[in-house]
């Protein structure tokens, strides 16, 4: 078992948000999406979805995720595979 | 090395277990034929085909007022005449940074698919149309960043090809066709409005005079993959495929309404903003008017019912 810290409130709200926005735009019928479970193998993020999670990362973490940031980083699917790596990935660094 | 072949072909060439290649030459079908000798007609160099001025929309705005995504809210009524023409600059560049980002999907994809056998006897025009989007893109790109501060990202992100070759590509042809409709619709829609800054209609009518000659292939090239793959998929899969295509449209048309155009404009809430104006009503109907045209083709097609064409 992985030792996990605490999550903070703003982390929780974070994620949260995240997954209210993803229950409200899929088309799956399901009512609770687990923090590591895979959005984007279960299809629950599509690829016409994609550009407006961008937006909503942009708007909870304030700050801009440009395409040109993206391939700087080499980010790849995997940074928005789950609630978690979209958390670890987007808000977790200053 | 024989005399006869100095480059030495001959010992270069296949095992003669090779079957010889004696497929005829590929002839373009008529309408595609058709296609082409119009494309030379209106061939034209894209590096002197626009006047490109010091600065535009400093008399007039770049977008007619129900082209502009937050027509139909507060932040709008509050903005002065030059407030106004600032946002339609933006909004402008916007417009053209998606339609760039789509044409270099379409370019990308088709650049991998022209020699395909499902494409090769429309090669030649195929070959056009690339050189044709390609100036497009090369048009926008110089609109935003001579007078917008540069093309707006994209943010779009290749997810892995999902379901049969033949699902795939028609949805990718679907997809462009459905692109070069919607836009067409905005397109005219500037043209058609005097008022609008001259340089940013002469951009749009160059748009429009050559995207009419590839939605007359697209549409044929829908048709015809349709009905291929009505042969094997029921209606049911095709009614899905449908479905999803009616979400792109919504989903490119929603591109239309960027935070960052906003910010760029001076505005406050950026983000709020844009959920208040994909929720207006001047949104909706612009989509509605945008759609029409390619939801009835759909449903011709058999890819959306009669129910979800209204």
């Amino acid at each position: 078992m992985t030792d996990r810290s605490p999550e903070t409130e703003t982390e929780a709200d974070a994620k949260t948000a995240i997954e209210g926005w993803l229950l409200a735009h899929t088309s799956h019928p399901i009512e609770r999406i687990a923090h590591d479970q895979d959005i984007v193998t279960g299809r629950i993020l599509d690829s016409l979805r994609f550009v407006d999670l961008i937006l909503l990362i942009e708007e909870l973490s304030g700050r801009p995720v440009d395409r040109a940031g993206l391939d700087m980083n080499g980010l790849g699917l995997d940074d928005f595979r789950t609630i978690d790596a979209i958390w670890n990935r987007f808000f977790k660094t200053p | 090395m024989s005399t006869d072949d100095p480059a030495g072909r001959a010992s270069r060439m296949p095992p003669e277990t090779t079957p010889p290649r004696t497929a005829p030459p590929l002839t373009m079908p008529p309408r595609t034929a058709r296609l082409m000798d119009l494309t030379r007609a209106a061939f034209c160099d894209p590096y002197e085909i626009v006047d490109w001025p010091e600065s535009v929309g400093d008399d007039a705005q770049c977008l007619p007022d129900r082209l502009i995504s937050i027509v139909d809210t507060g932040a709008f009524d509050a903005l002065d005449r030059a407030g106004r023409r600032r946002l339609s600059l933006f909004e402008c560049a916007n417009l053209f940074s998606v339609l760039l980002h789509g044409e270099k999907a379409y370019v990308a994809g088709l650049a991998a698919r022209i020699h395909e056998p499902a494409t090769a006897s429309h090669a030649e025009y195929l070959h056009a149309l690339i050189d044709e989007e390609n100036k497009h893109m090369y048009l926008f790109s110089q609109f935003c960043t001579r007078y917008a501060g540069g093309v707006y990202p994209d943010h779009g992100f290749p997810f892995p090809a999902d379901g049969p070759k033949e699902e795939t590509d028609l949805v990718f042809y679907a997809q462009a066709l459905l692109m070069e409709e919607m836009f067409d619709h905005l397109n005219r829609a500037v043209v058609g409005d005097p008022s609008i800054d001259s340089t940013v209609r002469r951009i749009h009518q160059i748009h429009i005079d050559d995207e009419a000659r590839h939605i007359s292939f697209g549409r044929a090239h829908l048709e015809d993959l349709v009905e291929r793959l009505a042969q094997t998929a029921g209606a049911g899969r095709l009614l899905a495929i449908g479905a999803y295509l009616d979400r792109y449209m919504t989903v490119m048309l929603e591109r239309l309404a960027n935070p960052r155009v906003y910010q760029d404009a001076g505005l406050d809430d950026a983000y709020a903003l844009r959920r208040q104006a994909l929720a207006s009503e001047g949104v909706r109907s612009l989509h509605a008017a945008a759609t029409v045209r390619s939801r009835g083709f759909l449903t011709k097609l058999g890819l959306v019912g009669p129910e979800q064409a209204a």
